[in-house]
């Protein structure tokens, strides 16, 4: 009983609590390693110079943070663009989405239009695993961790490198 | 150079076995050792190569952790490392250089501590370990740097190993070269001491026709035939020098043969010699015998004249006696028996008969006187008669005794033999006697020494025909020798004969036979003296001395002493 409500206590502190601003300039940086360990399918890129465009839906000190380090980096040769998502359009624009925590009921609206496109979404929220998101940003001990489903990226075939894999928090076991 | 000098007194046979293991085995070491070295380096680049390969993989499989910093991840990544038991520890550092995350082997001893981040990829190798530095690269940005530390035991088992096989492989190659070379050696060593055996039976035999057996044309075949040939060169020598030592040898028996040959015939030549020489002595010595025999003869005989002289006288004494007359005056007296006394006083016979008896009486007392007078002669004759004969059988005893006599009572002896012979020649004798010296010696060799002396100087006086003809005897002594001189004025001796008197054979006389003073002289030398003679030429007379040793009585002192 007791564990329960610690238990729960901790998810709603994790989860509803207010991002710190620091966090989030280690997000960035994830968002942005992520790329790195990510294969998107041929067909996503029409030429070898094509940017790689990450979508961040709400979380603007997020976007302001990636758009601070990406300005000189490449990926595989590719820019990177970081673009503030608003429309389905906008959204499918992009190779990786990030959702904010405040921003999962827009992305369930989204959702519909991206099927089948080569988006890897990025989340931070338990809302946004549950809405079938591929990377979920957890705060384990104060640090920043993250779970993959790679089943959600392989969907929509992006390849998620075994690295990647391997670092990612296993998800919690049922019924914990 | 001690290995060769250790080596020089091993068999030949010896020699290319051990040569031939010793080259394989070195051969074998040398590339045994080019072979592990190689190996070792090759395994030093390979392993580099494989540790380089472990840090790619490390780091590809690092590269995410570091990126989204998290080193449990690392760490995991790194613990794949102990699949490989010689990584004794590795580490993986982040950009700035700090360790991010590390690994150690189980069992380490102390803590592994990780050395400072190199910015570069470096592999360094010390005495027992391989540290190798390899940058995390991500997408052509560098992130961090694996740092591995292998320890090289692998190589060192490796090497070992290495070191067994080439220890096996060396020992199995040096035995077959050791079997291989015991059963070729035989080619070379054979010969050789077959050649050995050879030059020893003709050093120990002597016997230079002995060869030895070729069995090839090589250099070994080369030096038989040429040992063969020295053989047959020393044999040849060899026959030729003993043929000629044995002529040397039939030429010195020949001549050792003759040697002897003459030796022999010189000893019967002196044997001769000495044969003929004691015919001379005895002759000598009968000679002197028969001189004094002569000498007693001629004494005898002259005594005999007088014995003879008194005898006649004796006899016709005895034919004229007046003893007749005396019967007459018995037969006259027993006539007139019976009256003699008138017939002495009154008939003029019987007056007369006592004036005749008177007469007879006085005729008969001479006659007796007379008579006594030749006994009392003869019986002094047959007594000098008997002394001759006495002194001659004194002398005629067998000589070789030595006796102590006295020198005087010899040369007396000596003059007494020849005493008429000296008066005879009316030569006069002077005695001059130095004390009576005695001597050790056979008296008859020097009385017949003595004898001959003094015979040769009547002979000499007699000769010279001179008035006064005189031998003198001299008699004197020193501490050990006693001097006879027979000193003599008659002919004298011509100096060219002075040499050659006692020569045996010679004299001056008709009737002389030469031995005299030969045998003198060697007689002398025998007694342990000498005769020696002098003269100041012819008619100076000459004079012969005999020196002998003085027998000298033990004086008290000597005595005592």
């Amino acid at each position: 009983m007791l564990w329960g409500t610690l238990l729960l206590l901790a998810m709603a502190t994790a989860l509803a609590g207010p991002a710190d601003p620091k966090d989030y300039e280690v997000k960035a940086a994830f968002l942005y390693n992520f790329t790195k360990f990510v294969e998107w399918p041929p067909h996503t890129f029409k030429n070898q110079e094509e940017p790689v465009v990450v979508g961040v839906l709400g979380a603007p000190q997020c976007a302001t943070a990636l758009e601070q380090l990406v300005k000189d980096r490449k990926v595989n040769g590719r820019a990177i663009v970081v673009r503030r998502i608003d429309t389905a359009e906008d959204a499918k624009s992009a190779q990786l989405l990030f959702v904010g925590s405040s921003e999962e009921e827009h992305f369930a609206r989204l959702l519909p239009s991206l099927a089948g496109a080569p988006v890897l979404t990025v989340g931070e929220s338990q809302a946004f695993k549950e809405l079938g998101g591929a990377i979920n940003f957890v705060v384990d001990d104060s640090k920043v961790r993250f779970e993959i489903n790679a089943l959600a990226a392989e969907r929509v075939g992006v390849k998620i490198s075994a690295q990647l894999l391997k670092l990612a928090r296993p998800p919690p076991s049922r019924g914990s | 150079m001690s290995a060769l000098h250790l080596l020089r007194d091993v068999p030949i046979r010896r020699k290319l076995t051990l040569i031939t293991v010793l080259a394989c085995g070195l051969a074998l070491l040398i590339a045994g050792l080019a072979l592990v070295a190689y190996e070792r380096m090759v395994f030093r680049s390979s392993m580099v190569s494989e540790l380089s390969t472990t840090a790619a993989m490390i780091a590809d499989n690092s590269s995410a952790a570091l990126t989204f910093s998290d080193p449990a991840s690392a760490r995991q990544t790194l613990r794949s490392l102990s699949a490989n038991p010689h990584v004794v520890g590795a580490a993986i550092y982040d950009l700035k250089g700090a360790v991010f995350a590390k690994y150690q082997r189980s069992g380490l001893p102390g803590p592994f501590t990780p050395p400072a981040a190199q910015r570069r990829n470096l592999e360094v190798f010390t005495s027992d370990h391989l540290k190798l530095f390899y940058g995390i690269v991500l997408d052509g940005e560098r992130v961090g740097t694996v740092y591995i530390e292998s320890d090289l035991a692998e190589m060192r088992a490796r090497v070992q190993r290495y070191f067994v096989i080439m220890g096996l492989v060396m020992a199995l190659a040096s035995l077959a070269a050791l079997v291989l070379a015991t059963a070729l050696q035989t080619s070379i060593s054979g010969p050789l001491s077959h050649l050995a055996e050879v030059m020893r039976g003709v050093t120990a035999e002597k016997n230079y026709a002995l060869r030895a057996v070729k069995r090839g044309d090589d250099e070994l075949g080369a030096l038989m035939d040429g040992f063969n040939a020295m053989l047959s060169q020393i044999q040849a020598q060899d026959s030729a020098l003993q043929e000629a030592h044995a002529k040397l040898e039939k030429r010195v028996e020949a001549r050792t043969a003759e040697l002897s040959n003459e030796v022999l015939e010189r000893r019967h030549a002196q044997a001769e010699l000495e044969r003929t020489h004691r015919q001379l002595m005895d002759a000598s010595r009968q000679a002197g015998m028969a001189e004094i025999a002569t000498n007693v003869l001629h004494n005898v005989g002259n005594v005999l004249n007088s014995v003879n002289v008194s005898a006649i006288l004796v006899a016709d004494l005895a034919q004229k006696s007046k003893a007749a007359g005396l019967g007459r005056v018995v037969a006259l007296m027993r006539a007139n028996e019976h009256d003699l006394g008138a017939f002495v006083s009154t008939d003029p016979r019987g007056r007369h008969l006592i004036g005749h008896l008177d007469n007879l009486a006085q005729h008969l007392s001479g006659e007796q006187a007379e008579i006594v007078k030749e006994i009392d002669s003869l019986r002094t004759n047959i007594a000098h008669i008997k002394d001759i004969v006495t002194m001659q059988q004194s002398y005629a005893k067998v000589a070789g005794v030595s006796e102590i006599v006295g020198a005087v009572e010899l040369v007396e002896d000596s003059l007494r033999m020849s005493a008429d012979a000296l008066a005879r020649h009316q030569v006069a004798v002077v005695r001059d006697y130095g004390g009576a010296p005695l001597l050790n010696c056979d008296k008859h060799k020097v009385l017949q020494i003595l004898v001959n002396l003094v015979r040769n100087a009547k002979n000499a006086c007699e000769e010279s025909r001179s008035p006064d003809r005189c031998v003198k005897l001299h008699v004197s002594s020193t501490t050990d020798r006693v001097k006879i001189a027979v000193i003599d004025n008659g002919t004298g001796i011509a100096q060219e004969n002075m040499t050659r008197i006692f020569n045996h054979g010679f004299t001056t006389r008709a009737t002389g036979h030469g031995f005299g003073l030969h045998s003198g002289a060697l007689a002398a030398r025998e007694l342990g003296g000498s005769l020696v003679a002098a003269s100041d030429g012819l008619g100076h007379g000459a004079t012969f001395t005999l020196e002998l040793p003085l027998h000298v009585v033990d004086s008290p002192e000597v005595a005592r002493g």
